[in-house]
């Protein structure tokens, strides 16, 4: 383990209430509320807390999907929090691999094209591409099946196909939520074997309310009611 | 990489997902999509195909000619062969008159009447399309027939009278030469009446493409005014003038009270014919078609990316920016709309040569619907500005999808 990748300063994100337009002295929802912490480098994080307790929210917050009503987020010295919707994108797409419950491969796309999608706006050539996704595919085990589609592969498969494709980006976090919520524990295990490997050079957070998922982690963030406890 | 390989690398993530679901993945909704395109395309092509065949038909090609001077009659220019529609009187002293003037090269009445001749040797009859002409010596064609080969010692009409010598001369189309089993020099007779016609020479190629593969003549004009009785009041279909000159075409017009002067052109030669309707019809079609295929490929489309807006957040979520999921979308859309113009154009192409087929066995008549390279092009295109008409409602879809909302749904 060595310097932060990640680091989040007093992180709060509240919404409207009953989906209204959020302002000051409105009524509000607060998901998250004033959390801290530090993720260093070839460390894997485990988010734990029951349903609502603000777990999806500081993933989405981390991935740069959402944008905090106050506090900071730090990612590579780079603070995400102020960037444009159009500079996150573009900062999710080098810096941030992320990993869901339901893969969210894209069916009609083999599994080497959905690895190597994160590549395509990154201007990568069709050659490099390839050899990329080949090569994470290799890594995850599944040399064999590169030219099958999702509806092909078994959930396990699937999710070890998005993995390779966090990866693809060689970003400097990955943010899995409830990587294994899909999968029976054969198979789960399989992919947090993978999620610690790929922590030697970079951030891992994983999501989960399974405490059996949680125990590979490094170090656990519990979250209760939006409050890191 | 440049920005355009990039742009087309994202252009290619449509195509490949538009294929991908082809392919097995989600067939149901772009396939029916494709299909929509495809009979919409299908009929532009048919009823275009249809448009230029009757206006190619109504008006004789020929490289040489620049104007037709045509009766203004709503409706007979737009058979292909005149049976009793209006016709120009007195043509052999206009025609006269216009080769007299130094701007114009050539002119000459054209008189398109069928006749049924026959081989006296064989027994085999033949219903044949008979151009006629005044001959000239130049190398020239008319309908694609070159007249060259016809006697330009054209005797059997002088000053008024049709008394001269009946030079028989002939040029025939490769298809009257094999349903005839005519040779160079063979004689053949023409049902009621006593005259011959001979074959001087086969023309080395069909007659023009309006008429299709129909089999055809040509012969003197005078000599096919007396077989057909137009010789009463020395009358003709049209008068064609070859000119670089083009202030002859104001003159031209008004050489005869309700006539057309009209201008040679190609596939766009609908708007050159003495009456509108071939015009029209295209343009229907181009209407009717477009119309019902952005509607079908806006709705289809619609409906798939309402299905698949998670796919769209995906491609969020993994760093495509708004701008780069537009073009996926509207490169989605454009091949679909591909893909049902190729099918649209096969679908055409099969039902103009049907529609031919039958027309030709049921009633005898020529191939009225025409296939051209260039219909083929305009029907591809249109099926591309169909893609791109429909693809401001799919991307409406595409910029209301929230990544976070359907990541999380």
């Amino acid at each position: 383990m060595s310097d932060s990748a990640v680091v989040c300063s007093n992180l709060t994100r509240q919404y409207a209430d009953e989906g209204g337009i959020l302002h000051e002295g409105g009524p509000t929802i607060t998901a998250l509320e004033s959390v801290s912490l530090s993720i260093g480098v070839g460390e894997v994080v485990g988010v734990s807390g029951p349903s609502g307790s603000g777990k999806s929210t500081l993933l989405h917050l981390l991935a740069g999907l959402d944008t905090p009503t106050a506090g900071t987020i730090t990612i590579q010295g780079t603070d995400i929090s102020v960037l444009t919707g159009r500079q996150q994108t573009r900062f999710r797409r080098d810096n941030i691999g992320m990993v869901f419950q339901r893969f969210h491969l894209l069916p009609a796309l083999t599994a080497r094209e959905n690895v190597a999608l994160p590549l395509v706006q990154a201007g990568v050539s069709r050659g490099h591409r390839r050899e990329r996704a080949d090569e994470l595919l290799t890594a995850v085990g599944l040399a064999d099946r590169t030219a099958h589609r999702p509806g092909a592969l078994s959930g396990g498969e699937q999710q070890r196909v998005a993995i390779a494709r966090a990866l693809a980006a060689d970003p400097a976090v990955v943010i899995a939520d409830e990587p294994t919520g899909e999968l029976d524990r054969d198979t789960g295990d399989q992919v947090l074997d993978l999620l610690t490997q790929v922590s030697e050079d970079r951030a891992v957070v994983i999501a989960s309310h399974d405490t059996y998922t949680l125990d590979r982690a490094d170090r656990r963030i519990r979250l209760l009611d939006g409050v890191r406890q | 990489m440049t920005r355009l390989t990039q742009f087309a690398t994202v252009c290619g993530l449509g195509v490949r997902r538009v294929i991908g679901r082809l392919r097995g993945a989600a067939p149901g909704r772009m396939s029916v999509c494709i299909a929509g395109v495809a009979i919409a395309v299908a009929l532009l092509f048919v009823v275009t195909g249809l448009s230029i065949g009757l206006a190619g038909s109504s008006t004789v090609e020929s490289e040489n000619i620049d104007y037709w001077i045509v009766p203004d009659e709503g409706g007979a220019g737009s058979v292909p062969l005149q049976s009793e529609g209006a016709r120009l009187s007195q043509v052999h002293t206009v025609s006269a008159e216009l080769n007299r003037d130094d701007r114009i090269e050539y002119a000459s009445p054209v008189v398109l009447q069928p006749l049924r001749i026959e081989n006296p040797t064989t027994g085999d009859r033949e219903y044949v399309v008979a151009v006629g002409v005044i001959p000239t010596g130049d190398q020239r064609r008319i309908a694609d027939l070159n007249i060259s080969s016809l006697d330009p010692d054209y005797q059997h009409y002088a000053d008024g009278s049709y008394d001269g010598t009946w030079s028989g001369d002939i040029v025939a189309s490769p298809t009257v030469v094999d349903r005839l089993a005519l040779r160079p020099g063979d004689t053949v007779a023409v049902a009621n009446s006593d005259r011959t016609l001979t074959l001087t020479k086969i023309n080395d190629r069909e007659m023009a493409a309006g008429f299709g593969e129909v089999p055809a003549i040509a012969m003197p004009l005078a000599e096919l005014q007396t077989l057909t009785g137009l010789d009463t009041a020395d009358e003709a279909d049209q008068i064609l003038v070859s000119t670089t000159n083009p202030a002859v075409e104001s003159e031209l017009a008004n050489l005869y009270p309700r006539t057309d002067v009209v201008s040679r052109a190609g596939i766009t030669g609908v708007d050159a014919t003495p009456t509108n309707l071939p015009l029209a019809m295209a343009l229907a079609a181009t209407l009717v078609a477009g119309s019902i295929g952005i509607a079908f490929v806006a709705t289809m489309m619609g409906l798939e990316l309402t299905a698949g807006r998670k796919e769209l957040a995906v491609l969020s979520a993994v760093g495509f920016s708004e701008r780069a999921r537009a073009l996926v979308v509207v490169s989605e859309t454009v091949t679909v709309a591909i893909l049902g113009g190729i099918l649209g154009v096969g679908l055409g192409v099969l039902t103009i040569l049907g529609v031919n087929a039958g027309i030709a066995s049921a009633v005898g008549v020529p191939s009225l619907a025409t296939i051209t390279p260039a219909l083929v092009v305009y029907a591809l295109l249109a099926a591309v500005a169909v893609g791109i008409c429909a693809a401001p409602y799919p991307l409406y879809l595409t910029m209301r999808t929230n990544t976070l909302e359907e990541l999380t749904r």
